[in-house]
């Protein structure tokens, strides 16, 4: 699938990409022990050949006033594919999804979705996700902290 | 609540922008919210010092780093005194694979998000590291048969 192999170098860069993509170039350069120029060469061909999605913000929840954090479990009344495509589309547009997968097991989607307090987290259930057609099933699982949430995907099984 | 920090309309439009993306200049920025150059630095700056913007970070492409695999495992652990707790939570935070991590409601006490390559590899995971993070009595794994959404925008 890949042509192109990282090394360990390229595996470094995205490291530290990963976890700052404020990083001037001239210190990333000096961290991976390249110069400038070659350094930024081989962002950008990281860049074209599609290992580097975008550069976003985070934002803190609790300060940005969303401290609800709810795992649903979600049954379909029939796995068909109709009515599964059906929900993944509407799901996707929902904003306060900030995840969703279709599982394996007792259950057909996980969610992970965010809000302000419990009423509207209520409000959103009760308008949006259970006057869904075709819903069996949804059971909440409320966060009561979280330990850890980080955007950077583990690279040590490229070596 | 310990928000006392209240966004108005040009805030929030800074910050949906840049969870889009965060590679705008401050011009194109300014452009886009409607504010001029100096306002709209001074409020990315309040907003940083307020601790609502945590950071830039790069999202890589999982398929491209062949991270094909994504599994929720549902952890309950054996003892919920305070040290005991705060053993897991801290050394589940060395294990690279473990993206995301909640304490829960309900009859499990912690719900891990991992990534991995393959199957193998969660299975040698699983038996190596997370069934012997401090005070892990079980491990329940369900696996995401696809992604219907992931982003990091949180709504506003």
């Amino acid at each position: 699938m890949n042509d192109y192999k990282l090394d360990a170098i390229d595996r470094k860069i995205l490291t530290l990409l990963q976890a700052d993509a404020g990083i001037a170039n001239i210190e990333l350069a000096e961290q991976v022990c390249l110069s400038p120029s070659p350094c930024s060469r081989r962002v950008k061909h990281l860049e074209e050949q599609g290992y580097i999605s975008r550069r976003v913000t985070l934002m803190d929840p609790n300060k940005a006033g969303l401290p609800v954090t709810v795992f649903i479990q979600v049954t379909l009344d029939h796995q068909v594919k109709r009515e599964l495509d059906k929900f993944a589309k509407q799901v996707s547009e929902w904003p306060e999804v900030m995840e969703c997968y279709l599982m394996t097991g007792d259950f057909d989607y996980l969610m992970r979705v965010v809000a302000p307090d419990l009423h509207s987290y209520q409000a959103f259930l009760d308008e949006k996700l259970t006057q869904l057609e075709g819903i069996n099933h949804v059971k909440s699982s409320f966060s009561l902290k979280p330990i850890c949430y980080k955007t950077e995907l583990p690279l040590d099984h490229l070596r | 609540m310990k928000n006392q920090f209240v966004l108005d309309d040009f805030d929030r439009k800074i910050l949906r922008t840049l969870q889009e993306n965060a590679d705008y200049s401050m011009a194109d920025l300014g452009a886009k919210v409607g504010l001029s150059h100096t306002p709209c630095w001074r409020r990315i700056k309040r907003l940083e010092a307020e601790g609502i913007i945590k950071g830039k970070v790069t999202l890589l492409d999982p398929k491209k780093l062949d991270l094909s695999v994504t599994v929720y495992a549902y952890l309950i652990i054996k003892s919920h005194a305070e040290d005991s707790l705060n053993a897991f939570e801290s050394a589940v935070l060395n294990v690279p694979e473990v993206v995301e991590c909640y304490s829960t409601s309900g009859e499990k006490d912690y719900v891990l998000k991992v990534v991995v390559d393959n199957v193998e590899h969660y299975e040698k995971l699983l038996k190596r590291s997370l069934v012997h993070l401090p005070n892990v009595a079980s491990v329940n794994s369900t696996f995401a048969l696809k992604q219907v959404k992931y982003t990091t925008e949180l709504p506003l």
